[in-house]
This record gives C-alpha cells, sequence and structure tokens, in this order.
C-alpha cells in the first residue's frame, strides 16, 4: 500500500474572486507543495496580483476554497495569516519609508511570541544580514532613502522575518534594472536552495521559468496553462496562454 | 531678572501642556489623517471625572488618575464609535465630524451638568512657590515641565524602541502593509487614541490646576493651540508638535508680558499672526519633511 500523499501547503480549490460586481478570478484551483517554487504567468490584469491578495486576505470578496495545512483560510484575517505562515513581498514593495532598515524588520516580526522570542529574532538578524549586505551596511538608514534594488532585499528580509513556510513574491523584479534584478532571483534562488516553498508573480518570463518547479498561467481570471517550465516555455504556446486562447 | 526666568518657565509650563496637546492632536493626523477637534473636549472630561471623583470623597491624586482614565476611555470610545466607521473618509467628513462630536459633547455638558464653571480643589503644590536660585516660580509650572519631560522621553522611547510603538508607527504609514506583516493595525489605531487620551488627560489636570476650575468649554482654546502649535512645528512629526507647543506657549507668556496693556486684547491675535509669518517662510511647519505622519517620523 502507497503512503498517502502529504497535504499540500496551499490548496486552492475553484476560488472565484470579486471587485464589486467586476469578476477578478475564475474557478482558479491550483496547489503549493513545501519546497515547490511555482510561478504565476500572465498579461497585466489576468488576475495574478487578485490571487495573491485573495491568499494574503486583502482585497477581493473570494468565494471557493482557500487552505494553507489543511485549515481553512475563510474567515481568517491578514494579521492571522501572517501568523499562520505566508508572507506576501508586495509589488512595489510596500517599505515603511519613514522608519529605519532595521525597524522595518522588527515589525516583521511582530507576530513573534514566548520563550526565545527574543533571541531567534537577533539570530534571525543575523541571518539575513549575511544574506543582504544592505542590512549589515546600512540598518539605520531610513528605508525610503534606498534604491529600489535595495528596497527589494529589505522587502523580501522583512517578510523573512516571520518566518513563513510560504512565500508570496509579487513582481520583485518590477522597475528593477537588469543587473540588480539578478541580484534578486540570486536571492530567490538562495531561498528555493534553503527549501523555502515559494508562490512567485512575475513578468520576467525567462526569470520565473528559469527558477520555478511548476507554472500556471493566468489569462483573464482563470487558469489556462499549467506545467513544468519545460513543459509551458513553448514560446508560441506561452503566447496563446497569456491571452486565453488556450485551456489547461 | 527674576520676571525673565518667571516668564520663560511659565512660557515653557504652558507650552508643554500645549505639546501634550499637540502631540495627541498629531499621533491621531498620523495614523488616521484626522485633526480631531474634540481632542479638547478629552480636557473637560478629565476635569468633570475628576471633580465627580473628588465629590464622591476620593482623595485628589487617585481622583487625578480616574480623570485620566476617563479621558482614555473617552478617546477609544470616539475612535470606536465615530471614526472607525468613517476611516478613508475625506479629510472635510473627518474635519466636520469631530466638530460635531466637540459641539455635542459641549451640549451635553451644559446640559447635564452645568454651564457654570465648577470650581476644583487642587493640593497646595498647585499653588505654592519655590525658590531656585533666588527666583521665586510656581511650583505647578516647574511640575508641569517635569511631567511633559517625562512623556516626551517616554512617548518617544515607546515609538522607536518597543515592539508596540514600532508596530504604531507602521500602521500609520501603510495600514494595509502594516497587516500584511502581521500588525494588529486596528488595534494600532485605537492604541493611538488611548495614548492620545491619556496626554490629554495630563494636560487637562496640568489645565485644571492652572484655572482651578472645570467648565463645558474650557477645552476649546488649548486645543485650538494645541491645533496651531502641530500647524507651526509641522503635521509631520512628533518634535515638531511639541516644539510647536512650547513655541505657542512661550509665546503667548512672553507677549502677556511685554504688550502694554492697552494691546493686550490683541494678544492672542498676534499670536496668530506670527504663526502665519511662520508658515509663509515654512508652509509644511518648523519641522516638517512633507505630509508625512507624526508618528510616522518619531
Amino acid at each position: 500500500m502507497s503512503a498517502a500523499a502529504p497535504t499540500p501547503l496551499l490548496e486552492v480549490e475553484r476560488l472565484d474572486a470579486f471587485y464589486g460586481a467586476i469578476r477578478a478570478l475564475r474557478e482558479v484551483s491550483l496547489s503549493i507543495r513545501r519546497g515547490e517554487v511555482v510561478a504565476l504567468l500572465g498579461a497585466n490584469g489576468a488576475g495574478k496580483t487578485s490571487l495573491m491578495r485573495a491568499i494574503v486576505g486583502v482585497g477581493p470578496q473570494v468565494s471557493g476554497g482557500l487552505r494553507l495545512n489543511g485549515r481553512e483560510l475563510a474567515g481568517v484575517t491578514p494579521e492571522q495569516r501572517v501568523r499562520s505562515g505566508v508572507a506576501l513581498v508586495p509589488e512595489g514593495r510596500h517599505l515603511f519609508g519613514s522608519m529605519s532598515i532595521e525597524d522595518n524588520l522588527l515589525v516583521g516580526r511582530v507576530g513573534a511570541r514566548g520563550r526565545g522570542a527574543r533571541s531567534r529574532t537577533a539570530g534571525l538578524l543575523r541571518e539575513l544580514k549575511e544574506l543582504f549586505p544592505v542590512l549589515r551596511e546600512r540598518s539605520g538608514r531610513l528605508a525610503g532613502s534606498l534604491s529600489g534594488g535595495q528596497q527589494q532585499q529589505v522587502a523580501i528580509a522583512r517578510a523573512l522575518m516571520s518566518e513563513p513556510e510560504l512565500l508570496l513574491l509579487d513582481e520583485p523584479s518590477l522597475g528593477l534594472s537588469p543587473q540588480v534584478v539578478d541580484v534578486v532571483f540570486e536571492t530567490i534562488a538562495t531561498l528555493r536552495e534553503r527549501g523555502m516553498t515559494m508562490l512567485l508573480v512575475e513578468q520576467d518570463v525567462a526569470e520565473a521559468l528559469a527558477i520555478a518547479d511548476r507554472c500556471h498561467v493566468l489569462a483573464s481570471g482563470r487558469i489556462t496553462r499549467s506545467g513544468t517550465p519545460e513543459e509551458i516555455g513553448d514560446h508560441e504556446q506561452l503566447v496563446s496562454a497569456y491571452f486565453g486562447a488556450e485551456e489547461s | 531678572m527674576d520676571s525673565v526666568v518667571q516668564t520663560l518657565v511659565n512660557g515653557v509650563a504652558l507650552g508643554g501642556t500645549y505639546a501634550l496637546l499637540a502631540i495627541g492632536l498629531a499621533m491621531v493626523y498620523s495614523v488616521m489623517g484626522l485633526i480631531n477637534f474634540a481632542h479638547g473636549e478629552l480636557l473637560t472630561i478629565t476635569g468633570y471625572a475628576l471633580v465627580g471623583a473628588l465629590s464622591l470623597g476620593i482623595p485628589f491624586w487617585p481622583a487625578a488618575l480616574v480623570g485620566i482614565a476617563a479621558a482614555v476611555v473617552a478617546a477609544v470610545a470616539m475612535e470606536r464609535i465615530a471614526f472607525r466607521p468613517l476611516r478613508g473618509a475625506s479629510l472635510e467628513t473627518l474635519l466636520l465630524s469631530s466638530f460635531a462630536i466637540s459641539v455635542v459633547l459641549q451640549v451635553l455638558f451644559a446640559e447635564l451638568i452645568s454651564t457654570r464653571a465648577k470650581p476644583v480643589q487642587t493640593p497646595g503644590i498647585f499653588s505654592s512657590n519655590v525658590t531656585l536660585l533666588g527666583v521665586s516660580i510656581g511650583s505647578l509650572q516647574l511640575v508641569t515641565i517635569g511631567v511633559v519631560i517625562v512623556l516626551l522621553v517616554g512617548l518617544t522611547v515607546f515609538l522607536r524602541r518597543s515592539m508596540l510603538g514600532r508596530s504604531v508607527r507602521a500602521a500609520g504609514i501603510d495600514f494595509e502593509m502594516a497587516r500584511l506583516v502581521g500588525v494588529r493595525a486596528n488595534s494600532m489605531f485605537l492604541l493611538a487614541f488611548a495614548l492620545s487620551g491619556a496626554l490629554a488627560g495630563v494636560a487637562g489636570l496640568l489645565w485644571v490646576g492652572q484655572r482651578g476650575s472645570v467648565d463645558p468649554s474650557m477645552g476649546l482654546a488649548p486645543v485650538i493651540a494645541a491645533f496651531l502649535a502641530t500647524i507651526i512645528g509641522g503635521l509631520g512629526n512628533l518634535s515638531g508638535a511639541a516644539l510647536g507647543g512650547l513655541l505657542y506657549g512661550l509665546l503667548q507668556t512672553v507677549l502677556e508680558q511685554v504688550l502694554p496693556g492697552s494691546l493686550q486684547p490683541y494678544r492672542d491675535a498676534i499670536v496668530v499672526s506670527l504663526v502665519v509669518a511662520i508658515l509663509l517662510f515654512r508652509p509644511n511647519g518648523v519641522l516638517s519633511r512633507g505630509r508625512a505622519g507624526l508618528v510616522r517620523e518619531a
């Protein structure tokens, strides 16, 4: 008798999302297993960010199933979702610009409680300063004074401060120069090597395909194609999936 | 020389009281974009709670704590009942709502308590003098300065060094993002109101100590001063509000000393004109770095 498949870390089941009368997602279903990197691809307005926001509990009204570690997320506040193990690095980074880098990181640790929390926080700060040089060199500077690439590093580090099981990355390369994009994706690759489970929304298809284990293409709020990067990488098929011409 | 020192001490004490109010106003503005004109009524509530507690035979200092607690409860109630439903509304809507609350409370005080001033028996320290370096100075003024310094330092340390303080600042900067890093942002709004209520409570006690009585509109003059103080300092930061309060109090006190009797009725008009002059050169206030919130730059 074969062992039962482990429960996926995240299960999205026939999820619909609405902004008022506008339907942003249509019966989206996907799952993410521990340690996987899943990329969400699609044109602007396809529903990628809506899905991210639905997972963290802000934004659209949703119906359908959304489970983390088997636990239904309906009715769970965004704050509680963070404490349950989801962290978002939002599009545009949204750092607390007039707070120092270190304070941005420490706010990301707000849910940490109990014995050993303080020493764990210190340990995490040390680890993240190893991973992100900007944190080492400029921790007292205001986050808003950093360059886009540095801000992205701080945003990722802030999300990691909550020790998430699932990291959501929404357009991490947006607005960054090609060299800086490389640095950001090196960081994501490092996190992948360390076993971090990630859901990645990215316009840079080549970078996303290079790092993901599996991909889904969204068009008009619907998943139009799913598969491994090899399966999905065919240019023509990808283009047609982007515009919703192909059903998964 | 004596009168110069006395004037400065009186000015700093008055300015310190304004500073406490201004910081409370600016803190609420910072997290919610609301200039709460009902903030002055928190002083009045403190005063009436103090009067009520004293009339029950409670000694002064415990009664003072009752007064501060009443201001905190009232501030939290304002947030939950009146302002939370309006979160995200325009500045004008929020401003009008705060005016409405202010007027309703003043009417309630007048109708349910009295339009007449209620005298308050204050301890001797509120009316005695001490001699420092040969200069006679009011104890209340010294106590006021000490209390203001302790509260300002305490508040700054709280906002900068504690997790709760950082969370309040984060919620003030970006409410949604604060939630997305795990901050219970609604609770942080409530905490900001509670802190502003506590500061108003302390300012109310000091104000009652200076006046010796409580009446329905006693909060009006200080809240206008505090509002101008936040404008002088810039709605953008904590230090600005404190500095604005001190400057405003000093200006009022110094003008009271130096203006001839015939010009005394124009004192407040002159002070406001000076505020306008400051704003001509520093439109965003003396210390403002823009339209960021006070708590954000604490």
